[in-house]
């Protein structure tokens, strides 16, 4: 007997970045260069067809596949190297690095379908390249990793 | 994994500080002690660029610099007085050694050239390095040592030849590399082709490494004919020795460049003489049927699904319009995620609890691997790469698990080549078409829920 993908008891894992900037404790103010480049990012995305913030949201769809024993781990990742433990610090640090490089793909397709200007684009960038040197605000993404079981 | 040598390696190549972090000492001794290694071929050439730096910088501080020079009392200044510092034999002489400490442990209290003891003596050597091109007052003697270090010509030579090296170590015994030295002209194979050995070695698969465009010259059509099938095997055994001599092949995958829809034809060989492929033509037409599960799916023409805009380079599989490109730039930044993650989680690749023997795992996006790609075409592209460290997830599961066999499936053709022997990579969407693989132990996602298209159809699809 085989099965077609998983077998019966396998396991499903889903690591995922929910792509929204949050901050705990007040330090990012509304108007947060990082916080709306991630906006514009859901915007854009939602063009394509993607939910940038359907991470959170897994465990309907993966009830709704069938998957039973459905597990969540959440974890905040700092952006840049604000946090007082060493290791979230060093974390941050990638975590930023990774961001901003992001940002470097972001004047191409993502802003075009939003219809932004090349110009507006990169000067919109460029203010978040610089806001997220600031170590004074406290911006970290959360981390899902979900994990769920097929029925036995 | 280190995650924190790749970190460092990307921080070279960024030329980034890391003032905020605390591991500065170690990062920043990277940084050195490769601009001490890139500087390092000025030393020939040292006198004439100090006197043309001594003639720029004016005369007043060339002449304090003479007067110092002629002044037999005034001690040359030394920045590590209390040091000894090593013989030449103890300094590394291999490429990779520059940013390998392991390799080479330094004794405690000792000056190492390139290898800053503690981060007090940084800000020394940087400006010791940085300003001894016109600052005669620089004690010399300090970088004497490092003359007979290979340039940087060289250990591009020794990278390249050791990644050569890399893909000709065999595996075992399946392995069968194609080069100038062993291939025939009379097979009708050029120069050019080579042999690229695939995940679990039973496939292997001839195309141009150097010219992805042409056209193989020589196109093996599996027929049903006995005789057209006896003359093709006898013009390859007769033709060429080294594949001949490889006799435990399993299959031997054409991979046609310029056609893009048409399937690789698997030729089967028998393992024994050639009265057995005569007499036995069950087994040919079996082989013909099977295939290959144990080759990556890639052939070269996969690499022409791609785009360029705005100098980034996108995928393009089936006509697809995705947002993110898929080149090297974006493909480091996956890496930079994998170490990331590996830290948050102590090294756990993943929560779930799929116990000690999984038989078959699946990687669904699983990117790229960029930070260990050693592949040839990689590394020629690539010479001043140093070090490969593992950096996709499929690996290092592999490697954890022996026992399972590990698939990746992504839509770009980005992976490595130079894998665990379980592990292997399957160019296909997830979204568009059926699973090919059965009996799955533990399916993995990695930032996937957002860029699916349907979530739900593809997690119904992996319950299935």
């Amino acid at each position: 007997m085989s099965y077609r993908s998983l077998k019966p008891g396998g396991w499903v894992e889903l690591q995922e970045l929910c792509a929204e900037v949050l901050c705990d404790d007040g330090t990012m103010p509304d108007n947060d260069p990082v916080k709306y480049i991630y906006e514009l990012v859901q915007r854009a995305f939602e063009k394509f067809g993607m939910n940038v913030t359907v991470p959170k949201d897994l465990e309907d769809r993966l009830r709704e596949a069938g998957f039973e024993n459905i597990q969540c781990v959440m974890a905040k990742v700092p952006i840049g190297p604000w946090a007082r433990d060493k290791k979230l610090r060093s974390i941050g640090m990638f975590q930023k690095i990774a961001v901003q490089d992001f940002m470097s793909v972001l004047p191409g397709r993502p802003f075009t379908a939003l219809g932004m200007s090349q110009v507006k684009s990169h000067a919109t960038i460029g203010y978040a390249r610089s806001a997220l040197d600031d170590t004074r605000v406290h911006r970290y993404f959360p981390y899902y990793f979900w994990f769920a079981q097929k029925p036995k | 994994m280190s995650s924190r040598d790749a970190f460092s390696f990307l921080l070279l190549s960024r030329n980034l500080s890391l003032s905020n972090c605390d591991d500065t000492s170690t990062h920043t001794v990277t940084m050195v002690s490769l601009k001490r290694s890139a500087s390092e071929p000025k030393a020939e050439s040292r006198p004439s660029k100090r006197a043309r730096a001594s003639s720029a910088d004016g005369d007043v501080r060339d002449a304090a610099a003479a007067n110092i020079d002629k002044d037999p009392a005034t001690p040359r200044r030394d920045p590590r007085p209390d040091l000894q510092r090593p013989s030449t034999t103890d300094l590394p002489t291999r490429p990779h050694a520059v940013l390998d400490d392991s390799e080479h442990p330094r004794p405690e209290g000792q000056y190492h050239p390139g290898i800053v003891p503690n981060s007090d003596e940084t800000s020394s050597i940087r400006s010791t390095s940085s300003g001894r091109d016109n600052d005669p007052h620089t004690d010399e003697s300090v970088f004497d040592d490092r003359d007979d270090m290979p340039s940087i010509a060289d250990r591009r030579n020794l990278v390249s030849n050791a990644a050569a090296a890399f893909v000709i170590i065999p595996q075992s015994s399946r392995v069968a590399v194609l080069d100038e030295g062993n291939t025939p002209e009379d097979t009708g194979f050029d120069q050019g082709y080579e042999a690229a050995s695939t995940a679990s070695w039973d496939v292997v698969a001839l195309y141009d490494s150097e010219n992805l465009d042409r056209q193989p010259e020589v196109q093996y059509q599996p027929t049903d004919a006995k005789d057209e099938l006896t003359e093709s095997y006898e013009t390859r055994s007769t033709g060429s020795t080294s594949v001949t001599s490889a006799a435990d092949w399993d299959a031997v995958t054409l991979c046609d460049s310029e056609n893009l829809d048409r399937q690789p034809e698997d030729q089967y060989h028998p393992t024994d003489a050639e009265g057995e492929l005569e007499e036995d033509e069950s087994e040919l037409s079996e082989g013909y049927e099977t295939g290959s599960t144990g080759s990556t799916s890639i052939t070269p023409s996969v690499y022409d699904n791609n785009t360029f805009e705005d100098g980034r380079r996108y995928q393009n599989f089936e006509n697809g319009y995705y947002p993110i490109p898929n080149d090297r730039e974006e493909l480091v930044r996956e890496d930079i995620k994998h170490c990331m993650l590996m830290e948050l989680c102590d090294g756990q690749l993943f929560y779930a609890p799929i116990g000690d023997q999984p038989q078959m795992i699946l990687d669904i996006g699983t990117g790229s691997g960029e930070l260990c790609q050693s592949s040839s075409h990689i590394s020629s592209q690539c010479p001043d790469k140093l070090y490969d460290p593992p950096g996709v997830w499929a690996i290092e599961v592999g490697d954890q698990y022996p026992t399972a066999r590990v698939r990746g499936i992504d839509r770009s053709p980005t992976q490595p080549d130079w894998v665990p022997p379980n592990v292997d990579f399957l160019n296909d969407d997830v979204e568009q078409s059926e699973w090919l693989e059965q009996n799955v132990d533990f399916v993995h996602f990695r930032f996937m829920a957002i860029v699916l298209k349907d979530v739900v159809g593809v997690l119904k699809r992996a319950y299935k």
